[in-house]
């Protein structure tokens, strides 16, 4: 034992002081009594022995004492140096990706045994200078050379694994740098579900990696060329010892598909999905997988979709109807339904095409009938629609009208005479407006009213579809919020407002899902996925060699630990001054009961 | 007297009288019921006429009735010499107030109403030996002397009751009342003076003055005890235990002593220092029958 002001021993001297207080105190007082032949019968009696013996060890004066000499050593700051197994520095680093928080067959998951290890690594070494690194693509420091093992522990109980995948050795060495670098510690520990690659300095690797993986390692869409929906391009992973029966679906912003998968042990199957119903720009694939690992069921993807009308057209081009439209809304021909609009040009067509329809000059077999006879005259409107907004239909002349035959319900719009010139045929799911004449047998394409008539009809089939922009990243991966100087709104998975800091420029997604910036007056979906490297392959998953059991002991040395005793004596002088008081009170409170 | 005794107080003492558990023989007129029959208000018998009785004392009643002479007798009420032998040793020095001074405002006050009542009043203070008393006398002038003889007093000396009572039997002839006033702490032997006081027929009150630490001493610690009448010591550590011990002896020892004392038909009364005077002749001294 040594002392860090061994000078302050002189102080007990000071002990004297309560032994001479304690002998001036106690010394013999005379007293005169009439009743001495009493006091003479006492002397010998045994409570006066014991009276005898008490005095010449007054526990008060013991405890004095002994409260001064915790008091001096506690001033002292004695130091006890014992023999402790034990690093000199110890770096321990915890993988914290995403597939740490895979449940082991114990029930815990990898990561939560990974900190008991901790613990017990601390334990059987605890004159160890620890520090603690957690590990991932983003490593960050957690203790730094720590000689408490409560704090370590604590802290490392307070962590969990995040989404983020494994980090590269690099990431490693940069961990390490942030709490002194590689070459500051005597032994580094990785606890880890797989050894990393080539790490350029000496280190010890404990692996956890029980526990199966099924999920999604690769899922993306693109729009088919045609223009008709998408195409999802999906990867699964069988990482369990069992064959898997599967159902992965596929949901965007409105519909939705499946399929059915069946996956032998330790296959990687990939599907190409199409997805033709699918108008949407944000897509979720998640596969029904019961397994330990469910961070990688669920996969996200975004599409950047045009924001115009998508038209489909049948019959004759018309380069004034076309110009319209254009004027109107950006304009994408499609070839095949499904379409914002069909447009019906001067033909014959056997049924009514699906979803809004615009018929020119067109018959549908037993539903409109274009007869031979025509008749001219100016346009009148004779109802009062939102369609004819604008327009003046006096301006509007007619050549050839042709007569109209229509099976169905519909609803005059513009007439010469008592011949529909415009009409629409009433629907509650769709717009359906029929010009009977063909437009070059009318003055309509060179009037001004034309393209307002044709921007009312766009403004009323136009999909409500925004034209977002499509990203993707990793959990961990940055995202740019732009060059500055315009106002960002960043919107989480859950479509919350999330906080940024003034004048942020980038932020760095924590966890998986779809996430919306917007950033001026332009959207931007970024999909967030977790690192499909987190999804290990069957043979990744073989029975471990490199558990703690399975690894040599950790060897170090036996090194000298000095613990500090003045907290311990300072509280023991503390304690023994309470009790000092306490008996002397007690002895107090006993004479004012004999009086 | 200002000192030792308060006039205030004396003059709400007069209203008592002493009283004698014997009948006391005394040679003047007094307060006390004499064992003879004699003169005085409170009829006591009858007895034959004797050639020289007074006639005016022949109940003719009964002689118209009986044809017999017989004189009415009456309880004849003597005075009564009330002799204080006070403690004057040295443990009278001991006690807030010492134990002297109350015993000596006791044996005044008391002196005092038994002058009030005619009786004779007799100071014998005593220590080794009787010291200088004061006879018994009558009289208001007797009190003067009583109480310069008890201002004069500076306790010292060892006690011894034997040898003192041997000088106030020799000193005194006529029987009486005598009132012990002492603190009774002595390892000597009460009996024989005791058994010679009422052997000669003298009525014994005896007042044990103590003081509260004599009864139940609370101090702790180491002592050198030393014997205040004889410079005695020994080396005493007490603690809670042997104050319990000695609380338990003491009591013994009062018990014995009480025994030993109504053996003699002598009634012990016991006052402590701080103790009110007043209160304790008053309320202790009457309630146990020895004032009226």
């Amino acid at each position: 034992m040594s002392f860090v002001l061994p000078a302050a021993l002189s102080l007990l001297a000071t002990a004297l002081i309560v032994v001479l207080l304690a002998l001036l105190r106690s010394r013999q007082r005379r007293r005169e009594v009439a009743t001495f032949f009493i006091w003479r019968e006492l002397r010998d009696s045994a409570s006066a022995r014991t009276q005898r013996l008490r005095s010449l060890l007054d526990p008060l004066v013991i405890l004095q004492l002994a409260t001064v000499v915790a008091v001096v050593f506690a001033i002292a700051q004695p130091l006890w140096t014992s023999k402790h197994s034990g690093f000199a520095s110890l770096a321990i680093v915890v993988d914290a990706s995403a597939s740490m928080s895979t449940r082991m067959n114990s029930g815990i998951t990898r990561y939560e045994a990974a900190v008991r290890r901790v613990d017990e690594i601390l334990a059987t070494y605890p004159s160890s200078s620890t520090s603690v690194v957690l590990f991932s693509k983003n490593p960050r420091a957690l203790v730094a050379n720590e000689t408490d093992k409560t704090t370590v522990s604590r802290a490392l109980a307070a962590t969990s694994p995040g989404w983020e995948g494994d980090g590269r050795p690099a990431d490693l060495a940069s961990g390490l740098a942030a709490v002194g670098g590689a070459s500051a510690y005597e032994q580094i520990i990785l606890l880890s579900d797989h050894a990393p690659d080539a790490v350029p300095f000496p280190l010890r690797v404990e692996t956890f990696s029980e526990g199966s993986d099924i999920g999604i390692t690769a899922f993306s869409v693109r729009e088919n060329p045609d223009g008709g929906g998408v195409s999802a391009f999906a990867e699964l992973t069988n990482g369990s010892d069992a064959s898997q029966s599967l159902r992965l679906e596929i949901v965007d912003d409105r519909s939705r598909t499946t399929i059915e998968a069946s996956l032998e042990p330790g296959e990687e199957a990939a599907y190409v999905i199409p997805f033709p119903a699918s108008r949407g720009s944000r897509f979720v694939a998640s596969v029904n997988a019961n397994d330990a690992s469910p961070y990688d069921n669920v996969r996200y993807a975004s599409l950047e979709r045009f924001g115009g009308l998508q038209v489909h057209w049948i019959g004759k081009s018309s380069r004034y109807l076309m110009a319209a439209l254009d004027a109107a809304a950006p304009i994408r021909l499609v070839d095949v339904p499904p379409a914002d609009l069909t447009v019906v040009y001067d033909t014959d067509i056997d049924a009514l095409p699906d979803g809004n329809v615009l018929l020119v000059h067109s018959a549908v077999r037993d539903v409109i009938t274009i007869g031979d006879r025509t008749i001219s005259g100016v346009v009148a409107a004779v109802a009062d629609d939102p369609l004819l907004n604008g327009i003046h239909p006096s301006d509007i002349y007619a050549e050839r009208l042709p007569l109209v035959d229509i099976l169905l319900p519909s609803l005059s719009l513009l007439s010469v005479g008592d011949s529909p010139f415009a009409l629409r045929i009433p629907d509650p799911d769709r717009l359906i407006v029929v010009l009977p004449s063909d437009l070059v047998a009318t003055n309509l394409p060179i009037t001004v009213d034309f393209p307002i008539l044709i921007r009312n009809l766009v403004a009323r089939v136009m999909p409500a579809r925004p034209a977002a922009a499509s990203q993707w990243t990793l959990v961990g991966g940055p995202v740019s919020l732009g060059s500055g100087g315009q106002s960002v709104e960043l919107l989480g998975p859950d479509g919350r407002a999330l906080e940024l800091l003034p004048e942020q420029r980038s932020f760095f997604p924590d966890r998986p899902g779809q996430y919306t910036i917007r950033i001026g007056g332009e959207t931007c979906v970024i999909s967030v996925n977790v690192d499909p490297g987190e999804t290990p392959s069957f043979a990744a998953v073989e029975p471990a060699t490199t558990t703690a059991a399975s690894l040599p002991p950790l060897s170090s040395q036996l090194r000298d630990r000095s613990s500090r005793l003045w907290p311990l004596l300072a509280g023991a002088g503390l304690a023994l001054l309470l009790a000092e008081s306490f008996l002397y009170r007690r002895s107090l409170s006993e004479r004012g009961r004999t009086q | 007297m200002q000192q030792l005794i308060d006039e205030d107080f004396l003059r709400r003492l007069a209203n008592l009288r002493f009283m004698s558990h014997r009948r006391q023989g005394g040679r003047f007129s007094g307060g006390h019921v004499s064992p003879r029959a004699g003169m005085s208000i409170e009829f006591a018998d009858y007895r034959d006429y004797v050639p020289g009785d007074d006639l005016r004392y022949v109940d003719w009643n009964i002689y118209g009735r009986l044809e017999r002479l017989l004189v009415k007798t009456f309880v004849q009420e003597l005075d009564v010499p009330v002799y204080f032998l006070v403690d004057t040793s040295a443990s009278m020095r001991l006690g807030r107030p010492p134990k002297a001074v109350y015993a000596s405002q006791l044996a005044l006050a008391l002196g005092y109403l038994a002058l009030r009542n005619l009786d004779r009043v007799g100071l014998f203070p005593f220590a080794e030996r009787l010291a200088e008393s004061v006879p018994p006398r009558h009289g208001m002038a007797q009190f003067s002397r009583f109480l310069r003889a008890l201002s004069g007093i500076d306790p010292q000396g060892r006690t011894s009751l034997a040898r003192s009572v041997e000088d106030f039997l020799s000193q005194t002839r006529e029987t009486g009342i005598v009132v012990l006033i002492s603190d009774f702490l002595t390892s000597d032997d009460l009996g024989e003076p005791l058994a010679r006081l009422s052997y000669r027929g003298d009525d014994i009150v005896a007042i044990q003055v103590l003081d509260r630490d004599d009864i139940a001493p609370t101090h702790t610690g180491p002592f050198r005890f030393q014997d205040i009448e004889t410079d005695e010591q020994t080396l005493l550590s007490v603690g809670p235990g042997t104050l319990e011990t000695y609380r338990t002896r003491f009591a013994d020892y009062e018990a014995a002593l009480r025994r030993q004392l109504e053996s003699h038909k002598a009634p012990l009364f016991v006052v402590t220092t701080d103790r009110p005077l007043e209160r304790f002749i008053y309320e202790d001294l009457r309630a146990g029958g020895i004032l009226r």
